[in-house]
Formats: structure tokens, sequence, C-alpha cells
């Protein structure tokens, strides 16, 4: 029997792999290597389910069932002169689970299907700084209501249960997300809603409140613009039956966005 | 291609105006621009092409109605081959199959 070993909320910036490559100190970058490290000689996950936030489908939630997946750069690239680094990821799918999610999200009455999409900078920008080297399927975040989210991350829970494989939830994403408000300048402080929005949403995660998501202060919310509109939470609820998460880094407000990782357990 | 030296790709996303812009030519060295201005709500997107300085027209854009033959985008309907770089076609290719890329123009919302 199958298990869903543990689901993460990690951040995804494509600056991420550079400052990786670079050797640049960075506590996220850190959290990424120490969980790639335990999803690889801990947990000795078999297959990653990736959710990127930057797959947002408005029809339906989708898979990518493909028996292999190579990336692509859908992040700006600095102009030639100022070194432009495209990164790139591959990794083999498991075409054989990606089905078995999508019959199970058919049977909680979700509009699902199969495209070939590969893997977006939002799935594969964590997976290459966390070394992942196991199997991985693509998954949508999409742009459905948030209780889609929770019933696609139930289905799948579901359907890693009913197969034989020991699988973990990467579901990416920032809290802020005000790429706008970018300065060379900018600390911490800077954008004080953003800071206060990571802040409740850091309390709420930590103490196992997903609901109370759905009751943030509207004001807030917009102004934090959190990175899919928080649905990778929603996600991680379902998949996890709710249980509070464990801070593993928060970087405050850099690049205008919360870098928040998280480590959620699941429900027995 | 005014923009892909500039973004490092000829295709950008304008998250202002919730926009996706395709610069590319047709393999008469024509200059060709798609811009997709509307995600519907079945992924399919509203577009607006203009070739050279041909009238613009419009049509509806689905991700299957494109192929991707070496260096090329090939739109089925209208029928129309355009010649980009291969970044610039796998995020065209993305973007038709639901992505929303980091966006080349910042806005305070996304997507």
């Amino acid at each position: 029997m199958g298990k869903l070993l543990k689901a993460y909320f990690v951040p995804n910036g494509s600056y991420l792999m550079q400052e990786d490559e670079d050797g640049f100190p960075d506590p996220s970058v850190d959290a990424l290597r120490n969980i790639g490290r335990e999803v690889r000689e801990e947990l000795k996950a078999e297959v990653v389910v990736v959710a990127s936030p930057h797959w947002q489908t408005k029809s339906g939630f989708y898979v990518d069932p493909g028996e292999h997946h190579t990336s692509f750069t859908d992040y700006p690239l600095l102009p030639a002169k100022w070194g432009r680094r495209p990164f790139s990821y591959e990794a083999d799918g498991d075409p054989e689970l990606a089905l078995a999610i999508v019959e199970s999200a058919k049977a909680k009455g979700l509009n699902v299907g199969t495209k070939t999409y590969g893997l977006d900078h939002g799935a594969f920008c964590p997976l290459k700084v966390m070394r992942i080297d196991c199997k991985v399927i693509p998954v949508t975040i999409t742009q459905r209501p948030f209780q889609e989210c929770v019933f696609w991350g139930e289905a799948i829970r579901d359907a890693v249960q009913k197969s034989s494989r020991r699988a973990v939830l990467v579901a990416p994403g920032n809290l802020t997300h005000r790429l706008d408000l970018r300065h060379d300048d900018e600390t911490e402080a800077y954008f004080d809603k953003g800071k206060q929005f990571d802040e409740l949403v850091i309390d709420l995660m930590t103490r196992g409140k997903f609901q109370q998501l759905e009751t943030l202060d509207q004001d807030l919310l917009k102004a934090a613009a959190p990175e899919a509109g928080l649905r990778p939470l929603y996600l991680i609820r379902g998949a996890t039956g709710g249980q509070p998460g464990r801070l593993l880094c928060y970087h405050g407000m850099k690049y205008s966005v919360g870098d928040a990782t998280f480590e959620f357990p699941i429900a027995a | 291609m005014a923009f892909s030296q500039e973004f490092g790709s000829g295709f950008i996303y304008d998250a202002k105006q919730k926009k996706a812009i395709l610069s590319g030519k047709t393999e008469d060295g024509i200059e060709v621009e798609i811009q997709l201005i509307r995600r519907n709500e079945d992924d399919s997107h509203d577009a607006v092409l203009q070739v050279g300085k041909e009238k613009e027209s419009r049509f509806v854009l689905r991700g299957d109605d494109v192929e991707y033959p070496a260096g090329r985008i090939q739109l089925k309907n209208p029928p129309l081959r355009i010649l980009v770089d291969s970044t610039t076609a796998a995020k065209f290719r993305g973007f038709t199959k639901g992505n929303i890329p980091t966006p080349d123009i910042p806005a305070d919302s996304l997507p």
C-alpha cells in the first residue's frame, strides 16, 4: 500500500537556482537542500507530485502523465550582456500514478484531465535546488474555487494510498507576491502589509487553522496578492487533512515576495 | 522581435494588461505579432494577429491547435508558420496550456 509521506510549501523564485549554483548564502536555499536530503535519504520517496503555482488552468485540474518531463523557461531572462542564465531540469514521470490521480479526482466530481505540459519554473526551480532525482508528476494548481483545490489534494492523497508508491507532495508558492514593488534597496520592513500578511498566514499554518484562510481580511489579501491566491495551501489542506505545519524558514520580504518554507505531516 | 533583446524571449507576459505577446517572423521574414488578450473559461485564448502591415485579425487560440516543428510555431487556424527561438516557442506553448509565467511587466496582482 502506498503512502503520502509529507507535504511541503516552498518558494519557487528563479533566483534561488542562481544562488544555489553560485553558492550565495540564502536560508531558503539551505531549507530546500535540507528538504531534498530528507526526501531522498530519510523518506526515500519514489515519486514527487508537484503542483506548480504557475500552472493555472481555469477549466479544471490537469495532470501530465508523461514518461519523461523537461523544463521550460517561463521567467524573465536577464539580457545577454548581464549574464543571461537559463536553467533546466529533467525528470522521469510516473504515468500509472498520474492516471490514478485523474481517476481519483473524477470520483470526487472534479473536472479533470491530462495535458502534456512539462515543468515550468514554479515546479522545477525548487526540485532542482532540492536535487530531486526520483520520478515526478506535474499537476495544476488551477484558478478553480478553493474548495475544489482541497478536494484536489484529497484526490492526490487517495490515489497515492491506493498505489504502491512512497510519495511526497510539493506545493510551491509565495505568501506575499508583489513583484511590482521590487526595488534594489528594499528591506524586510519595506512593505509592511506584506510582512503583516506573511506573519498572519505563518501563524495560521503553524496552528493548523486552514479554515481561517477563507476569512482573511480582504484588503490585506489584496495588498499581499499571494501567489495563486494561496491555493497551494488549500491543496495541502486536502492532502494532509489540515495538520499544523512546521515553519522551516521564513526569509522575510525578499524581492517583494514572502519566502516561507513549511513541512506538513499527513494525518493518519 | 522588438523585445527579445530586452526580455530574453520573443514571448512576454504583461501582468498590468493581463495579456501575453508573441513576436516572431514568417518564413519570408515578415514580422508577426500575436497578442493573447484574454484566457477564456475553457483555457482557450482570444487572440489578435498582426502580420506585417496587414490589417489585424482576431481568432480563438486553443492549445491543441498549435504544433511545434523545429524552431517554428505552426498555427492550424489561421494557417501560419512563425519562426521563433526555442525559449520563445516553449514559453508560448506553456502559456497555451495554462501557464502564467513570472510577468515581464509586473502588476499588483496575479494572474
